[in-house]
Order: structure tokens, then sequence, then C-alpha cells
């Protein structure tokens, strides 16, 4: 019975596994891009574009090496939830850091 | 007794209405709560970096060739880990091993590379109680690498596990909890090497 469903569930899969080599070099690139845009810009100024890359390398992981985008509503809900959490704590906490840059 | 039957057939049906495994569903449960915890803690290291105008002249004495190739070598560990999942829902068992092996060892060169990168700035006198900077960085690059020995370790005893059952949702959720560590790991590598 189980094996039975191991086997249909593999099935299912199978048609959900995008090309995993080409987005690992899609990742090696960003990063190569990353450190190149972290020697050319200063690094007072260089966070949002480093970070906007690593925004995009964790969309693409969570996407297809964790199949997010293929997943049900309850799995993808249980990691966008937190995130909202988060989100709502990164903004309680940014009037202090503004606060803080102005000193 | 007849009370405890009918309580019985209301979760499975409460189970069945959830369509995705109970082992997957599970173990997101468990990654949930470490967004929340990892993901605060390098959030509140971001947002430090923003009000300390010092960030960025301490940031220049941390190794970032170092960090690139454990960057790099994070980055193919989760390649590996995502092919041993595809491996195992073709059910072939010996490309598993393989590639599971092959993320464990990327996880034991990555704790090792940072025991290196650790002791230099050690040795030139950047210890946690030199400053902010250094405080948040050993804490926080401290406890990702905590998490990535964990997530070799796992990845051994699914290895072992395996041997005995063969479970497809095992492979994937040692490889999920993997690429969770690789994500965080992409916000430690700017903040501490980058910028």
């Amino acid at each position: 019975m189980e094996v039975e469903k191991e086997k249909s569930l593999s099935k299912e899969e199978a048609h959900h596994h995008p090309p995993y080599v080409t987005i690992y070099f899609i990742l090696v690139i960003l990063t190569f891009a990353s450190i190149f845009i972290s020697q050319i810009v200063h690094r007072k100024h260089a966070p949002p574009f480093v970070f906007a890359i690593s925004t995009i390398k964790a969309l693409l992981i969570a996407l297809f090496y964790m199949h997010l985008k293929y997943e049900n509503r309850w799995v993808i809900a249980l990691a966008v939830i937190p995130l909202i959490i988060f989100t709502i704590i990164l903004f309680v906490f940014m009037p202090d850091i503004l606060n803080s840059i102005k000193m | 007794m007849e009370e405890t039957k009918v309580l019985d057939k209301v979760e499975y049906e409460e189970y069945e209405s959830i369509p995705v495994s109970f082992r997957k569903f599970g173990f997101w449960v468990f990654l949930s709560g470490e967004i929340v915890i990892l993901g605060g803690i390098v959030a509140s290291g971001i947002l430090f970096r923003l009000s300390y105008p010092e960030w960025f002249a301490n940031s220049e004495h941390t190794n970032a060739i170092i960090a690139s190739i454990n960057t790099l070598v994070l980055l193919t560990g989760s390649l590996t880990a995502v092919l041993a999942h595809k491996y195992a829902t073709f059910h072939d068992w010996g490309k598993v091993q393989l590639f599971l092996g092959l993320t464990a060892l990327a996880g034991f060169t990555f704790i090792g590379l940072k025991f290196v990168e650790y002791s230099r700035e050690i040795h030139h006198g950047f210890i946690p109680t030199k400053n902010v900077f250094w405080m948040f960085y050993y804490g926080i690059t401290g406890l990702h690498g905590l998490h990535v020995l964990v997530g070799a370790l796992i990845i051994i005893g699914v290895m072992i596990f395996l041997t005995k059952k063969k479970v497809i949702e095992a492979v994937e959720n040692a490889g999920l909890y993997w690429h969770f560590v690789d994500i965080v790991w992409l916000y430690i590598f700017p903040l501490f090497y980058l910028t």
C-alpha cells in the first residue's frame, strides 16, 4: 500500500523537476554579480544592490529547489505567514532605527 | 468508547482535508518557526548595520574570499540535495545516497572553512568583545554554522535511515532544511562580507 502510494507520488512529482543545474548556474552568476557590485560600489552604498540580488537568489531557491512554485496552499501559507510576521516586526523596530541614524 | 471512535474519525477526516502529507506538513511547521527565529536575528543585524556608521569599516577585515567559496559550497550542497530528492522520486536510491553524501560533504567543508576563517580573525585580534560588529558577526555566523552542522548530521542520519526504509519525504525534508539554511546564508554573506 505504502509502496504504491510512493510510486504514484513519484509519477506526480516527476513532472515538477525544473532544470536544477541551470538554476544553479544562475545562482552562481548572481553570487559573482553581488561580489562584483561590492567591489565597484562603496561598501557604504552597496546594501540595496547586494540585498536585492540576495532576495532574487532566495526566491529562486524557495520556488524551484524547495518546490514552493508547485506546492499546495497549505505549505505556501506555512512559508508566507512567518514572513508576514517577520515583516511586521521589522516595521515595528524601523522608527527606532531611523531615529538612531538621525542622531 | 463510542466517543473515542467518533473523535478518531473526525481527526482522520481533518487530516485528509489537508492535501499534503503529514510528514511534509509537520516539517514545514518546524521551518516556519525557524524562519521567524533565524530571520529575526539576521534582520536585527541588517537593521543595526543601517544605524552603525562604523559597520563597513569593520566588515573590511572579514575574509570575503573564504566567505565567497563558502557561498559556492552551500549552493553546490543545495544542488546536490535537490538532485537527491529528484532521484528519490525516480527510486534510484544509489544516486540518492551519492548526492546526499555530497551534500553532507559540502556541510563539513563549510564548517572547516569557517574554522579557518575564525582562527585567522581571532589571531588578528578580532574577538567578539572587540565591538558590536564583531559581536553580531560571531553570534550570527556561529548560529548559522551550527545550523549547517545540524543539517549535515540530519543528512547523514537520513542516509542511514534509507538503508532500512525507502521514504522519499525523508530525503525531501532533509533537503528543505538545507535549502533554508542556504537562504539564511544568502543574507549573512553580503551583511558581513560585502557591505
